[in-house]
């Protein structure tokens, strides 16, 4: 992993901050006033979060979502513990994505597709918060 | 004639799914994937003795009976997607490639575990 210059760990930090604020948010807009599309599409953004948090931190800044793909298959590589989930998970935040815009998922599907970007976002942030001690401001 | 069992038909069906996939033929090779990963996990119901066609319960079920192991509904939803891709051109080139990859080698591993060329399926 490249080391971080203080910029991309600035980056890093305000990505798993976002990362956090949308999946609370998401799970705000599910839970209390039941709106599914604007959950789901927020809950891709909070994946999406997590990604760029962890480019950030090993130094990288992957702009278009095919890049954010590439880097996330790396990460994926090196925790082969998370490997099949990983990209699972991002397949399953991508689905809520399509769904905020087609509405094509039914009940099943969608809380499927909710429960596995939810468990994608939870590994991301652990593999975040382990990796973290490269960043000597924590 | 000996009609190929299931499995055998699902194996040799992998070959010509990458076919499309490498000619950019990505609507094809996600409807052949999704028949796929459909004929797998009903291929796996029947191994694991599930006595249902319903596949998001035969996911449910290997999941709940073998937590960690394999990521089934993690699997399915990655077909699903393919099956999206297929009615609806909805995917980008990435996350086709990367439902192919996953779905593929989910197919083999799980031919492999169930002897493929069997006769029960």
């Amino acid at each position: 992993m490249t080391t971080p210059d203080n910029r991309s760990r600035q980056r890093a930090e305000r990505h798993h901050a976002r990362a956090i604020s949308f999946r609370d948010d998401a799970e705000l807009l599910l839970g209390q006033y039941d709106k599914p599309d604007s959950a789901g599409a927020l809950l891709y953004e909070s994946a999406k979060q997590c990604i760029n948090a962890l480019a950030n931190l090993a130094g990288r800044n992957p702009g278009a979502t095919g890049a954010k793909t590439a880097f996330l298959e790396n990460v994926a590589r090196q925790h082969p513990g998370y490997q099949n989930a990983l990209a699972a998970g991002w397949l399953a935040a991508s689905r809520l994505h399509i769904h905020a815009d087609r509405g094509n998922l039914d009940d099943a599907q969608f809380r499927d597709s909710w429960a596995e970007a939810q468990t994608f976002i939870a590994n991301l942030l652990s593999i975040y918060a382990a990796a973290e001690p490269l960043n000597p401001q924590r | 004639m000996t009609m190929p069992s299931t499995k055998a038909v699902l194996l040799e069906s992998l070959p010509a799914i990458e076919c499309e996939f490498e000619a950019g033929n990505y609507v094809a090779s996600c409807q052949a994937l999704w028949q796929a990963t459909k004929r797998t996990f009903l291929m796996l119901g029947r191994a694991h003795d599930l006595e249902t066609d319903d596949i998001r319960a035969i996911a449910h079920a290997l999941d709940k009976k073998y937590p960690g192991k394999r990521h089934y509904t993690g699997q399915l939803i990655a077909g699903e997607l393919a099956q999206d891709h297929a009615e609806m051109e909805a995917l980008e080139y990435h996350e086709i490639k990367l439902a192919h990859r996953l779905l593929l080698e989910f197919i083999r591993e799980t031919c492999r575990e169930h002897n493929p060329y069997d006769d029960t399926g």
